[in-house]
């Protein structure tokens, strides 16, 4: 009896110990879990970051490269054809001996009241060229021999073109509304209009259409003042 | 919040990159604004002329439901045709003259304003859900692209070079004898053409 009791204590004692270890492997266990846990929170946070910046990359790759091809489509949907036959024939006698560029703005308005308030429907800046020079058919010619002078008279000096050039026009429209279909007609006479009330104002221009028209048969005539007998005076007016 | 934040990130970078259509230009001021020419114009030719204008549907989130457009305009073009007399070369021997000319060009290009108004202009239907417009800029541009083709088939014309030429031929030698007349002498005229301007 007293063995059994003995044997039983020692059983216990023996089971307490046995707890007792596996209760110190299992914190050991535990403790190197703990150690190893850190580390693996740390490897997977670091995975998340990479694949997510890898996305990112990804996503800028796919929207640039996806922004050029569909600019390049879109900016390539504009086809223009045209076609020109000939209807009618005039001949002239223009010799232009000037040529002004003009680089100016012209203002839309709807009313003289509108004008005066400067309240404009659209701005439209323009490019235009002037050409001025003399009819060359008109040009007078006579010879005076007791003076010895070749003596040239030439024509008024004329306006021979205002022309505007409809692929400079550029806009800004103030008033919504005033960009319409067919605007770039109305915008074309305006320019030729504001061209034509600007030209009127240069006097210098008709000047010096006149100077170098004078040059230019000054040129074509010396030969003729040179070879007459013992030369001839040249007197353009 | 973290994800969230970066969610926002790639959303503005689409934005930003989506929305990017960078036109800087830089325009230089014209200088030449007056200059002293020499040419004589000896014909003045219309043109009819038709620009044909297509704007396809655009590609993309933006131009959903859109149609194609399509465009005509139809004017007179106008285009003076002669030389550069500072070209011509006039050498005076005795009684012989030596002309020189040179091939006749396209010196000018106008739109005749009296024959271009709204109606000029033929539009086809637009989409009323999102619109597929031509804007000003497009129809100038139509117009443009008509004149230089307009440009083009007066400068292919060979007949029409000649005849200018010709003409500007006829203007010159009704000069030289009536000089002749003046002074009393019969000159005997030469021409040479050249066959580059």
């Amino acid at each position: 009896m007293e063995f059994k009791k003995k044997k039983n204590v020692e059983e216990k004692v023996l089971k307490e110990e046995l707890k007792e270890e596996n209760d110190l492997s299992e914190n050991e266990e535990i403790k190197e879990e703990s150690k190893e846990k850190p580390t693996k929170t740390k490897k997977i946070i670091i995975k998340e970051k990479s694949s997510l910046v890898g996305i990112l990359i990804l996503v800028l790759i796919i929207v640039i490269v996806g922004g050029i091809f569909l600019k390049n489509v879109n900016d390539n949907r504009i086809t223009i054809t045209a076609k020109a036959s000939l209807q009618k024939i005039i001949e002239i006698n223009e010799l232009s001996t000037v040529q002004y560029t003009y680089n100016a703005i012209a203002t839309k308005y709807n009313s003289e009241e509108d004008k005066e308030k400067n309240n404009a429907q659209y701005y439209v800046k323009y490019e235009g060229i002037v050409k001025a020079g003399i009819d060359f058919n008109e040009v007078q010619i006579d010879i005076d021999k007791a003076a010895k002078k070749i003596k040239v008279t030439l024509p008024e000096v004329e306006i021979h073109e205002t022309s505007v050039d409809m692929g400079t026009l550029d806009y800004i429209f103030v008033k919504k509304q005033s960009e319409s279909s067919s605007v770039s007609q109305e915008a074309y006479k305006l320019c030729k209009e504001d061209l034509k009330n600007r030209v009127e104002n240069e006097v210098e221009l008709k000047d010096i259409a006149k100077e170098n028209a004078r040059d230019a048969l000054k040129g074509l005539l010396e030969p003729w003042a040179k070879s007459l007998n013992n030369g001839y005076e040249l007197e353009i007016n | 919040m973290k994800k969230i934040k970066m969610l926002f990130l790639i959303l503005g970078c689409v934005m930003i990159l989506g929305g990017c259509d960078n036109k800087l230009q830089n325009q230089q001021p014209d200088l030449t604004q007056i200059r002293a020419i020499c040419e004589l114009a000896t014909l003045k030719t219309y043109f009819h002329n038709v620009a044909e204008f297509e704007k396809k549907a655009g590609v993309g989130i933006t131009h959903l439901f859109e149609t194609d457009r399509t465009m005509w305009i139809e004017y007179t073009g106008i285009a003076k045709i002669g030389i550069d007399m500072s070209k011509v070369n006039i050498e005076l021997n005795n009684n012989h003259v030596k002309v020189t000319l040179p091939q006749a060009k396209v010196i000018s290009i106008d739109i005749d304003n009296e024959k271009l108004d709204k109606n000029s202009y033929v539009y086809s239907n637009d989409n009323f859900i999102n619109k597929n417009e031509i804007s000003p800029e497009e129809e100038t541009e139509a117009v443009r692209k008509a004149q230089e083709q307009m440009q083009k088939s007066a400068e292919s014309n060979t007949q029409l070079m000649m005849s200018a030429r010709e003409r500007a031929k006829e203007l010159i030698e009704k000069y030289i004898k009536n000089l002749g007349e003046l002074s009393e002498t019969e000159y005997q005229i030469e021409w040479e053409y050249l066959e580059t301007n």
